[in-house]
């Protein structure tokens, strides 16, 4: 067996093409798969420990009767609970805004990243990613307000790893806005300072009682728990995106290319018929020669898993960070999977060594030794004989037809790996009409306002009329269920500024409730569903109906009639807590207590942001495409040369020129490339769509999936040319093709 | 003179492990000669062939055939050589085993500028009956002549013969050669035999030995007898 073994190398030499294809691309899947997963445990448990140790909040809240420090401790033990009032400051300055907080103590607490702690009046610790994105380093200093700061280190804050200004916001900019912690003192000499309450529960079973208390006797203004704030379950939902998706959609990839090389193998082996013949002739038994060939199988899926392992090893840490570039980066080292591991190795050993054993086992059961020595056996013979014999179809075309029908599994294996590839490239390109349409309308579709404004205290419309805009009101509520947050929008019943068209045509009755369409995509809901809202404060429940879908993918809300809302949640019904307005951006001069001003603008930069990110994965994705077209084709084409040699130096002899060698030994596959394209626009829209239902639960807007004409032609471009590409580079292999060698080898 | 043939070296290898497959070889044939080269295995003779039939290139010497210097022939002319002058019979037939007897036929008249009629030449050749079949459906005697019908179907000036009864029994061998030798005859084309069988060179008008490359003898037939009456 020791020197029989030395011909599986020999044999990998002769088809060292689809080796050395088959060990990198096994490879490739393999290092995607562990890396995707691990990336998801590295960062879903590290963020989750990080949290942990800095002790990050359950809950804030906020209330018009301040607790004194006697009834917070009466609070916390009668609760069990601890609560730390926490105050920030904003300091807007020009191109950036630094939210500013003074040291903690009890809950959220930051980490100091790199520097020394502050220790003095006139130091500040600034969150990493502004301070990089501003390139100020640790000795630096900063100016707010007019007073230079001295950078003494960098740090993070649990409750701040997501860095967004506003709860409404889908994305930040790290050079525009960061977080940074200053002593108090420094901190009040800033200016007006904001205060809310933080929570951390340590008896579940109390949370109730506790906010049914805080809401009775100190009238909570707003609750919002860790799991309904985005910065603090942001790094939770990354990690849960990588570790599914790895297990999903990357382990399915991996397995379709897994199957489609062990199918490729299987053929090998079936070519080694006469020698599986004379070592049976030789006296060797059928399980140490099925067994010899399983090594066939063997050693590129252990060569692909182990270097697979490598690579995933080298790319674990980018991919971290390139997973988690959106937040606060916490250096941490990565933690790895071994399930993923495991299966890394035993996934391909099985199928790549299952086929070839199986393979070598079907062919001795199945035939006599001599046929196996003579290669009588040919299976192919049952596929030939009669087919196409009587039509008059060119020779050319005939062969093209056998060369299909005589390898079904090879001729399926062209057509996946040509679909898959085309659906990869057509998908980039769907991803990225369906961002310039969303951009192009959806910011239209919520409405003719351009700045949104959050007032810190109530205006009445009888008294204070609203000039410029619209009064609106917007509460947020929890969907009973799930405990998701969603907020609820009362708009005028003559607004003008708010698209208020029902999708299914009826009219927008004030009394009634529609889902935003984002919204219904992100919590599964349809029209004339009922669904339980919680009033976050009071915790009062209130069962509403959906009566219709608003298209809007930007605002994950449900739309109502302002009088309506008022009723619903206890505003007195004049009253109003935000406007809206398409005119110049209010300022402070216009007597306005504006808390917090949301304009279309800021929501395009942020979205802007988002598609940045995205564009990496899509032109990656659209690369794949290329590279599995090109892969596939080569594989299978060659294979084809490979088994047509004799008949390509006969051809030759025969005076038969290059072209039409060509045409009849590249091109079977000439008709999928129609079939794939066409069947590939529909199925890669799908994809499109299910990656935006996907990004839409995490980042609140939603794109619908198109593919724009001139994006189709492109597309059509790169697919056909990553296909001709494959083809080119074979032709070479036409060309070489020795007359006389083959010739002799046939003799032989 | 229709094929002249002056001091052709063919060399295989490098250095010490340099063999001279054709060394200095030179022959001429008249048009219409059958043509029988002899010679051991390992002799060039095969060789010969295949430079003969622009399947290969000497490294020196000239091949003027029919006025052409195939040896100066670039590769793409060497191609329309070989599809509009020569047809090849091998010994192991090298039939096209995905097309049947008809498609191996027609994949050369396809390519021919007036080729014969595919019908015509199956019915002569006896192979009417298998049109249908593929290579690996018939015997050795009934698949070489289907390489034969390939062969003469595009009507060729040079037919050329690989040791084309080494695979058949004495019968088969015999019926095969007379197809040659009524060929030859039909439609005047030049015919070159190479073999081992000393017994097939009586047939021949020119008899060529090889021995290492050179050739050592190339003379007149005058007892040429008829194919039907060679020794088995």
């Amino acid at each position: 067996m020791k020197t029989l073994r030395k011909r599986i190398f020999r044999t990998i030499g002769k088809n060292k093409s689809f080796y050395i294809s088959s060990f990198l691309l096994t490879a490739m899947a393999i290092m995607v798969f562990i890396a995707e997963i691990c990336a998801g445990k590295t960062v879903g448990n590290n963020y989750a420990d990080f949290m942990k140790d800095s002790k990050v909040e359950d809950a804030q809240f906020t209330v018009m009767k301040e607790p004194s420090d006697d009834e917070i401790s009466s609070l916390e033990s009668e609760y069990k609970l601890s609560i730390e009032k926490q105050y920030y400051y904003d300091a807007e300055e020009e191109g950036f805004v630094l939210r500013i907080f003074e040291p903690t103590e009890k809950i959220n607490l930051y980490k100091v990243t790199e520097g020394n702690d502050i220790s003095h009046e006139g130091q500040i610790l600034l969150s990493d990613n502004f301070a990089e994105a501003n390139n100020i380093s640790v000795g630096g200093s900063i100016e707010l307000h007019g007073k230079s700061y001295e950078v003494c280190g960098f740090m993070e804050r649990p409750d701040y790893l997501y860095m967004i200004r506003n709860s409404g916001d889908i994305f930040h900019s790290n050079d525009t806005f960061g977080a940074a912690v200053m002593q108090a003192s420094d901190l009040e000499g800033l200016g007006a300072v904001t205060g809310f309450y933080s929570v951390r529960y340590d008896d579940n079973d109390k949370i109730r009682a506790f906010r049914e208390k805080l809401y009775d006797e100190y009238t909570t203004l707003s609750y919002t728990a860790a799991e309904n704030n985005i910065r603090i379950s942001q790094p939770g939902e990354i990690a849960k995106s990588c570790y599914s998706s790895g297990y999903s959609m990357v382990a399915m990839m991996c397995i379709l290319v897994m199957f489609i090389i062990s199918l490729i193998l299987g053929r090998i082996v079936q070519k080694e018929s006469k020698q599986i013949g004379t070592l049976s002739a030789f006296g060797y038994r059928k399980r140490e020669i099925k067994m010899h060939y399983m090594l066939y199988g063997i050693i590129p899926a252990l060569g692909g898993s182990i270097l697979g392992l490598i690579l995933s090893v080298i790319s674990l840490k980018p991919l971290v960070k390139y997973s988690t570039s959106q937040l606060e980066y916490i250096d941490f080292g990565t933690q790895w999977d071994m399930t993923a591991i495991v299966l890394s190795f035993i996934i391909p050993l099985v199928l790549y060594g299952f086929t070839a054993y199986r393979t070598a086992g079907k062919l001795l059961a199945k035939n006599e030794v001599a046929e196996l020595l003579t290669n009588r056996f040919d299976e192919n013979k049952k596929h030939h004989a009669g087919v196409f014999t009587k039509t008059d179809k060119k020779i050319s075309t005939k062969f093209k037809l056998r060369t299909l029908i005589s390898n079904k599994k090879r001729t399926v294996i062209a057509f996946i790996g040509l679909f898959f590839g085309c659906v990869c490239i057509l998908f980039g390109f769907a991803m990225k009409d369906s961002i310039y349409n969303f951009f192009d309308t959806a910011f239209d579709e919520m409405g003719k306002y351009n700045y949104q404004y959050y007032l810190s205290e109530p205006r009445f419309s009888d008294t204070e009329p609203v000039t410029e805009g619209e009064a609106m009101n917007a509460v947020s509520y929890e969907l009973e269920e799930s405990g998701d947050m969603i907020n609820l929008f009362g708009v005028e019943a003559d607004t003008k500024l708010i698209d208020t068209s029902v999708e299914d045509g009826s009219s927008f009755d004030q009394g009634k409730y529609y889902l935003t369409s984002i919204a219904a995509s992100v919590f599964k809901l349809k029209e004339g569903d009922s669904i339980t809202l919680s009033n976050p404060m009071s915790l009062e429940k209130q069962d509403i109906e959906i009566a219709g879908i608003i298209s809007n993918n930007v605002t994950v809300g449900i739309y109502t009639g302002r009088e309506n809302l008022s009723r619903m949640s206890g505003i007195e019904n004049e009253s109003y807590y935000n406007m809206i307005s398409s005119s110049e951006r209010l300022t402070d001069e216009n007597d306005i207590p504006v808390y917090t001003i949301i304009s279309k603008d800021s929501l395009k930069q942020q979205m802007d942001d988002v598609i940045t990110t995205l564009s990496t994965i899509i032109y990656l994705v659209m690369f794949l495409g290329v590279f599995i077209c090109i892969i596939f084709v080569y594989i299978c084409i060659n294979q084809i040369i490979n088994e047509n040699l004799l008949n390509v130096s006969m051809f030759k002899v025969l005076g038969y020129r290059d072209k039409e060698i060509n045409s009849m030994v590249l091109t079977p596959y000439h008709i999928f490339v129609p079939i794939v394209f066409l069947l590939s626009i529909p199925a890669s829209k799908a994809m499109a769509q299910g990656m935006w239902d996907m990004y839409a639960g995490m980042y609140n807007f939603q794109a619908s999936a198109i593919l724009s004409a001139v994006s189709i032609i492109i597309a059509l471009v790169l697919f056909v040319g990553s296909y001709i590409a494959s083809l080119f580079i074979l032709r070479k292999k036409v060309f070489k093709a020795d007359m006389v060698e083959v010739l002799k080898d046939n003799r032989e | 003179m229709y094929i002249e043939v002056k001091d052709v070296v063919k060399k295989y290898g490098t250095g010490s492990s340099e063999v001279r497959a054709l060394d200095n070889a030179g022959f001429s044939l008249e048009n219409g000669d059958i043509c029988v080269i002899l010679g051991p295995s390992g002799s060039g003779k095969s060789t010969l062939l295949n430079i003969l039939g622009g399947i290969d290139k000497a490294d020196s010497g000239s091949l003027v055939i029919d006025g052409k210097d195939i040896a100066a022939l670039e590769k793409k002319q060497l191609v329309e050589y070989r599809r509009n002058d020569v047809g090849f019979i091998f010994q192991f037939y090298n039939l096209i085993p995905d097309l049947n007897v008809r498609e191996n036929i027609q994949a050369v008249a396809d390519i021919s500028e007036k080729p014969m009629d595919i019908d015509q030449v199956m019915k002569e050749l006896g192979i009417s009956e298998f049109a249908e079949r593929f290579p690996r459906e018939l015997s050795g005697g009934q698949q070489q002549r289907v390489a034969i019908a390939r062969a003469v179907i595009k009507r060729p000036k040079l037919l050329m013969c690989d040791e084309l009864t080494g695979a058949l029994d004495s019968k088969s061998s015999k019926n095969v050669l007379c197809l040659i030798e009524k060929i030859n005859q039909l439609y005047n084309s030049t015919v070159i035999i190479i073999t081992h069988n000393e017994n097939i060179a009586a047939m021949a008008d020119r008899i060529i030995r090889l021995k290492d490359g050179k050739v050592i003898s190339c003379e007149q037939n005058t007892n040429k007898i008829k194919a039907e009456d060679l020794e088995a």
